[in-house]
């Protein structure tokens, strides 16, 4: 009996981090990067590397959706969808459509 | 007693992601829901967990978590179910995306039960679903809280979705 082979889904080769960089500081430095990844919920290696590679901020200075932010959108979305899908299904798609392009847009 | 299975299958990749999102919004799926992702609308819900995959540079590895809460006998409804498992689901919802639906009894679990797939990136940071013994045991305490069943659990590691 032939059986397919089977691979785990491990790491492709393009996101394994496998290259480490080091960075000297003072001590004011290392004290802020570590209170602003905190604030952010980040470790202070996934927050160093988000500040840099992190597109351009919006002319108008806008600030940029975050992934948090997105899916509590969509939340707020979901709970309306189900009120609006009793009195005006043709809004309650059109709702999850704008949600959708907000996404788009964002990410 | 309730039921906790969390099903770890490390196969297929985000392929799995699709299928498993598929079987939790097939015909038979009743009182679906979401956090983070459109539920009602299964290519939506998958391409919004691969976003927050995308974000985070994670696309690879392990797509999910499917976790499949089983209540016991005093549960005579699938609107009962589909309430205990709103509330089951919303457990991961502060970190993760989720997508989940009830079934009554079928061949694969006798009694109502809810499907619950979780994204294994979390949203907020991009860090990985942890679901060690720990982990699952407070996720069973927290199961017991809102069904009211002493609640119990177990690991399947190979899960097949034709």
């Amino acid at each position: 009996m032939n059986k397919s082979k089977k691979t785990r889904s491990s790491r492709v080769q393009s996101e394994k981090k496998t290259n480490v960089t080091s960075v000297r500081l003072t001590d004011e430095q290392q004290m802020k990067i570590q209170e602003l990844a905190k604030s952010n919920n980040m470790s202070v290696s996934s927050y160093l590397i988000y500040k840099a590679l992190e597109d351009e901020k919006p002319s108008n200075n806008e600030k940029p959706c975050t992934p948090n932010y997105l899916v509590r959108t969509q939340n707020i979305i979901n709970m309306v969808y189900y009120i609006a899908m009793k009195y005006e299904p043709d809004m309650a798609e059109a709702l999850q459509e704008e949600e959708d392009q907000l996404w788009q847009e964002s990410l | 007693m309730a039921r906790v299975i969390v099903i770890r299958n490390t196969y297929g990749g985000i392929l799995y992601l699709k299928k498993a999102i598929n079987y939790v919004s097939d015909s038979r799926a009743q009182y679906r829901g979401g956090y983070g992702v459109n539920p009602f609308k299964p290519t939506d819900a998958f391409y919004k967990m691969i976003q927050i995959r995308q974000k985070y540079g994670k696309v690879s590895g392990n797509p999910l978590v499917h976790i499949v809460v089983s209540y016991d006998k005093t549960v005579k409804d699938i609107e009962t179910a589909g309430l205990f498992g709103k509330e089951c689901a919303k457990y991961f919802a502060d970190r993760f995306q989720v997508i989940f639906c009830s079934h009554e009894s079928d061949n694969e679990c006798p009694t109502f039960h809810t499907h619950i797939i979780v994204n294994s990136v979390s949203y907020i940071d991009g860090r990985m679903i942890i679901t060690g013994h720990d982990e699952v045991k407070k996720f069973c305490d927290y199961v017991s809280e809102v069904t009211g069943q002493y609640t119990q659990f177990y690991f399947k590691n190979k899960a097949e979705y034709k």
